[in-house]
């Protein structure tokens, strides 16, 4: 069943390429072809703040709190060709819900669940100012148990992300951007929705 | 923006769609089976109701013939038997309970077929004048002059049974030549939507309910070093609930598993000890196959062994539980044993290495084919071949009647017993 939704998401993923890709192909034929134009490497930096909005499964067997707020930053790097559709990567760092607990003799304990986006992304712009991405790779997921000892453990997720972005240029190399973005670890069932605060800085043109 | 709508649309709809499958074990409360009156059967009843059986009705549903074999569950100073009912057709099996009412027997159940999900109600009855009278008396069952009909009724789901059942005794359950049979997962997978979850204290409670004579478990270790059951390398929601915990099983302590994890059916992760201890004082099963799944030191499991082995020994039961050698690097950490010459092992690489560990079975993978030659040489070497992992009923069929190994791994050990006792 997880295979099934992952080549859904992948289909559907290049389904929104091939449209991407048509656009482009329409903006072509209506503009006369006049050799290659800018491109540019620009860089989104931003914070902000993660709802967990899947299910943020505590054990039965205790008595627990959950938090479904965390921190979310992340740093996405795109080509920006002369053409509608940027490639690039994603990174950055996300807590996605972590619940302090109490066991049924009283021990108390504590786990949180993090993960490290590692994604390849592709992004278009809808308007002057309105921009979709959309990007798929790993999630590198840390579990921190701090119950009878500390623990830090690992676990690599295929995952994915979506995200829509309103850009307010400050200048013509910087400018202001709120994102708001589905972030999800597929294989383990970890998803938030988030909502971030960008700084879009176009680090230099060729 | 329209065809941005769509895709939005399509991709919410394929991300919602993840359909359930279950197949619950039916609520089987009979009155007339749990009245007062109802009498558990002796031991003499249950032996002779054994044996192969034709379906007279329900045939469709289950096939031609049905092995009915008891097993039993001690719980406590409580023993409960169960009488399975295995059948060929899409895997099916029935798991009752027997009672005595006044002269006739009842026997009250479930079925399941496990090529799917169905599952529901089965109730029978053998009267007075269809065999109960034989059955309940003191001789014995003489096969050529008494006969018994079995009938009754199953349902699907939670119905009421209506559909009639019909058996009829033919011959005794073939036991000639011995075999182990084994069910993968200390039962079978949770996949499979069995009511335990594998590897699991409450699925190897009822693997012998399923067919089987023994169990494969899947061993590794805890980060302080406690072996105990988990097939996979990193806790998944395909085997746990989610609780947060990710990573391999070796990064935590017993203590935080058994306090935080639980398995898909809400069951904890067991210990090895555990779970030696339920097989040797709980049920019938008599061969455990430790399958060892992690690298490094294998003392602990071989203490275990020890230690079970003259339990068992010590309350007259003799449990072969034998260190499964996979590889070469768990290979190299049972020589790394003092005794390991004298440890019941099960070797699943080459004949050579097999003779480098003193390995007292040789298990090859099925998909290396019948491999009757080297059977052989193993017997010839007072060794035993045991086959995994065979979940096909064809092939459980061809290695049956064409393959000479003494044992049958299997996620459906029902089918697997269904061949070996219909044998003629």
């Amino acid at each position: 069943m997880q295979n099934n939704r992952l080549i859904h998401i992948i289909a559907l993923y290049l389904a929104f390429l091939s449209v991407s890709s048509k656009s482009y192909g329409q903006a072509d034929t209506s503009s006369p072809v006049s050799g290659r134009g800018k491109y540019a490497l620009v860089a989104y930096m931003g914070g902000g703040i993660g709802y967990y909005a899947v299910n943020a499964a505590t054990p039965a067997s205790v008595t627990a709190k959950t938090n479904r707020l965390g921190f979310v930053g992340s740093i996405r790097i795109l080509w920006h060709p002369d053409h509608l559709v940027r490639i690039g990567f994603e990174t950055g760092h996300m807590n996605f819900y972590s619940y302090t607990f109490r066991d049924s003799v009283g021990n108390t304990g504590k786990t949180s669940v993090s993960g490290v986006p590692l994604l390849l992304v592709a992004s278009m712009p809808l308007t002057k100012r309105w921009n979709v991405f959309a990007g798929a790779g790993f999630y590198n997921l840390t579990t921190k148990l701090d119950y009878f000892g500390k623990n830090d453990s690992h676990k690599l997720s295929v995952g994915w992300m979506m995200a829509a972005s309103y850009i307010y240029p400050l200048s013509e190399k910087l400018g202001l951007a709120t994102e708001l973005k589905w972030m999800d670890a597929n294989e383990t069932v970890d998803a938030s929705i988030c909502l971030q605060l960008q700084l879009v800085w176009k680090l230099f043109t060729w | 923006m329209k065809k941005y709508f769509i895709i939005s649309v399509l991709f919410i709809f394929s991300i919602a769609c993840k359909k359930q499958f279950e197949a619950p074990v039916p609520e089987t409360k009979w009155s007339a089976f749990d009245s007062a009156i109802a009498v558990s059967l002796s031991y003499n009843t249950r032996q002779k109701l054994e044996g192969i059986y034709s379906f007279s009705d329900g045939a469709d549903g289950f096939g031609d013939f049905t092995a009915l074999k008891w097993s039993y569950h001690i719980e406590n100073a409580d023993t409960t038997f169960y009488l399975s009912m295995f059948c060929e057709k899409q895997i099916a099996y029935f798991i009752c309970q027997g009672k005595r009412v006044d002269t006739n027997i009842l026997l009250n159940g479930y079925w399941r077929k496990m090529t799917n999900t169905e599952t529901g109600k089965a109730r029978f009855t053998i009267s007075r004048k269809n065999g109960a009278q034989h059955l309940l008396g003191a001789g014995p069952f003489n096969n050529n002059t008494d006969s018994i009909l079995i009938t009754g009724a199953y349902g699907n789901g939670a119905d009421v049974p209506d559909q009639k059942i019909t058996l009829k005794y033919r011959r005794p359950l073939y036991n000639a030549r011995p075999i182990d049979i084994l069910a993968d997962r200390g039962g079978g997978r949770t996949s499979d939507l069995l009511p335990a979850s594998e590897n699991s204290v409450e699925i190897i409670k009822m693997a012998s309910r399923f067919g089987g004579t023994g169990i494969e478990i899947d061993i590794r270790v805890s980060s302080d070093g406690v072996p105990l059951l988990f097939h996979d390398l990193t806790l998944n929601e395909r085997i746990i609930r989610k609780n947060g915990l990710l990573g391999p099983v070796e990064n935590y302590t017993y203590a935080q598993l058994n306090a935080l994890v639980r398995l898909e059916q809400g069951e904890h992760i067991p210990s090895v000890r555990e779970v030696l201890n339920t097989v040797v004082y709980n049920t019938p099963l008599n061969f455990v196959w430790l399958d060892v799944k992690y690298n490094s030191s294998l003392q602990a499991l071989r203490d275990l062994q020890k230690e079970f082995t003259q339990k068992a020994l010590a309350i007259g039961r003799k449990v072969d539980i034998v260190i499964g050698i996979p590889e070469r690097s768990i290979l190299n950490n049972f020589l790394a044993l003092k005794d390991y010459k004298d440890a019941l092992s099960l070797c699943e690489m080459s004949l050579e290495d097999v003779r480098t560990v003193n390995a007292h079975y040789w298990a090859p993978r099925w998909t290396l084919g019948l491999q009757n030659e080297m059977v052989d040489q193993m017997h010839a070497e007072g060794r035993k071949a045991i086959v995994w992992t065979l979940n096909v009923p064809g092939n459980v069929l061809e290695y049956m009647n064409e393959g000479r190994f003494d044992g049958i791994l299997s996620n459906y050990p029902s089918i697997v017993a269904y061949y070996y006792y219909a044998k003629q």
